[in-house]
């Protein structure tokens, strides 16, 4: 246990590099104020327009407020997937660095989990006008988004910090994780709702995976102002053991990294 | 204060590339082929604040992986070391360096890298970019730069951020002739104050004249270790054995 504890404390004691790299990532990529906000949003936007008119018009299905529902689900899938894929590599990529300062490399994949969570956090903004223009219900609710945000963040953490030290030791997990992701999606309630297309009686296994409560709660508060059921719970606690295993590998892998990497 | 007691070095020499997870499933668990190579083997010395240590020796020796050591960036696999200060390296700080942002926010980048504090860097910042020579480029993206602006500035970021403990490694001195000299003149002055320096390089006349110690590597190991006349007679001998 005083082993997981490590990490933690480099993270804190680093914390302004840290900082200092998110706001340097996020300066990259926002240079043209205008053009690289609206770049941010325009990419999920689109892959909503394209899901739109393959579910509600060529399918026929999806209820009138299908797209706001798909959309704030894709948002929060944006950051995951924008974390994993980043951290997969954050090891890696900066093999020189790593080999010429001595610094805690916990901070590489973290740095891409908070980079993802403010770009998200900036593409609320884009999601605020569409849940106007699709009616959605705004209630004492709200309050639960932060807590569900904060339960993503450690999930996403957790799965960034494995992915990084394994990015090290299999050069195709990369690959792998691509695939991987896309499954994910497709098996998890975010073109679709559970109710409507899960069998009653699978829907408790269907349920275990996180993000099936993540999407669910993130629409339900959003667009409906329903609270989260109790699987969020179940994510928490998903997250909270991917992140204790990632602790644990850094604190383990740590000083060998600078001579692993290649 | 440096002080190395018995340290080894080991890394694993792959007999193929990274392994894939593909073929760990194919293969299962199976223990990987590979051979082990001790880069340091059983080397000891200690250097207190304001002594310079010289390293010397062949190619492959084990003289830069030394430096890392130092640097903490490997850790012993075998034996201690203790290192009292904060280290600064003037060997590869433009690895550190972010393409995408500008000089300026390099330097904070880099100093930060090294453990420094904002105010810290904030202290130093005009005296390095003075250094560097690079004029208004400094808040201009890095990958606009020559290759000689970069190691300029990296040079001047390692030099200027008082640090402990020196390592340098053999380029004394970077970018054009006028800057080399600038440089080389800068390291002397480095040199000359209270730091505990470790000086590796090729250049005899330069580990004698700094040296207050001079370690021998050869092949990992330390042939030999002591005032650095005596040491360097000996590696000369033993230079010139090899030639014939």
């Amino acid at each position: 246990m005083k082993n997981l504890f490590q990490p933690v404390k480099q993270l804190w004691n680093w914390r302004y590099l840290l900082w200092f790299l998110v706001k340097s990532d996020l300066k990259v990529a926002y240079k043209n104020k205008f053009f690289g906000f609206l770049w941010s949003i325009l990419d999920p936007l689109m892959m909503m327009v394209v899901y739109v008119i393959l579910v509600q018009y060529i399918f026929k299905r999806g209820g009138p407020q299908f797209p706001v529902l798909l959309f704030s689900a894709l948002l929060a899938w944006r950051w995951f997937t924008y974390s994993l894929q980043q951290s997969v590599v954050s090891l890696t990529s900066r093999a020189k660095l790593i080999q010429a300062v001595a610094f805690p490399k916990i901070i590489l994949p973290t740095q891409q989990v908070v980079t993802g969570f403010m770009k998200y956090l900036f593409s609320l903004i884009a999601l605020l006008p569409m849940l106007f223009m699709f009616h959605a219900r705004f209630t004492i609710n709200l309050v639960w988004l932060p807590v569900v945000v904060l339960i993503q963040f450690v999930f996403t953490l957790g799965l960034s910090l494995i992915l990084a030290i394994f990015g090290v030791y299999f050069r195709d997990l990369q690959n792998i994780l691509q695939f991987g992701l896309r499954m994910w999606f497709y098996l998890s309630p975010g073109l679709y709702s559970v109710a409507d297309r899960i069998p009653k009686h699978l829907q408790p296994i269907y349920m275990l995976n996180p993000f099936s409560a993540l999407f669910n709660a993130y629409k339900n508060l959003l667009v409906r102002g329903i609270p989260p059921t109790f699987y969020i719970w179940i994510t928490l606690g998903a997250g909270f053991l991917f992140l204790c295993f990632g602790l644990f590998l850094f604190a383990r892998k740590e000083s060998y990294l600078a001579k692993d990497i290649r | 204060m440096i002080k190395a007691n018995n340290i080894g070095i080991k890394f694993r020499l792959h007999l193929e590339k990274r392994p894939t997870l593909k073929k760990l499933v194919v293969q299962g668990l199976k223990r990987q082929s590979f051979k082990e190579f001790w880069a340091l083997r059983n080397v000891s010395f200690a250097v207190r604040n304001g002594e310079t240590l010289g390293v010397i020796g062949l190619n492959g020796a084990g003289k830069s992986t030394l430096l890392r050591v130092i640097g903490g960036i490997f850790v012993p696999d075998e034996g201690k070391i203790e290192v009292a200060g904060r280290v600064s390296t003037l060997l590869s700080l433009t690895a550190g360096f972010q393409p995408e942002l500008t000089g300026s926010e390099n330097i904070f980048l880099v100093g930060m890298l090294m453990g420094f504090s904002l105010p810290q860097i904030r202290k130093y910042y005009k005296r390095i970019v003075e250094f560097a020579e690079i004029g208004d480029f400094i808040n201009t993206p890095v990958k606009t730069y020559s290759s000689g602006m970069v190691a300029r500035l990296g040079f001047a970021i390692a030099a200027h951020l008082e640090c402990d403990i020196l390592l340098i490694d053999e380029v004394l001195g970077v970018g054009d002739q006028s800057f080399r000299q600038k440089s080389q003149a800068k390291i002397r002055e480095l040199l000359g104050k209270d730091h505990t320096v470790v000086l590796v390089s090729h250049n005899m006349e330069a580990i004698k004249q700094f040296s207050t110690q001079v370690l021998w590597l050869h092949r990992g190991e330390v042939k030999a270790y002591g005032k650095p006349q005596e040491v360097i007679e000996k590696y000369q001998q033993f230079v010139m054995k090899i030639k014939k």
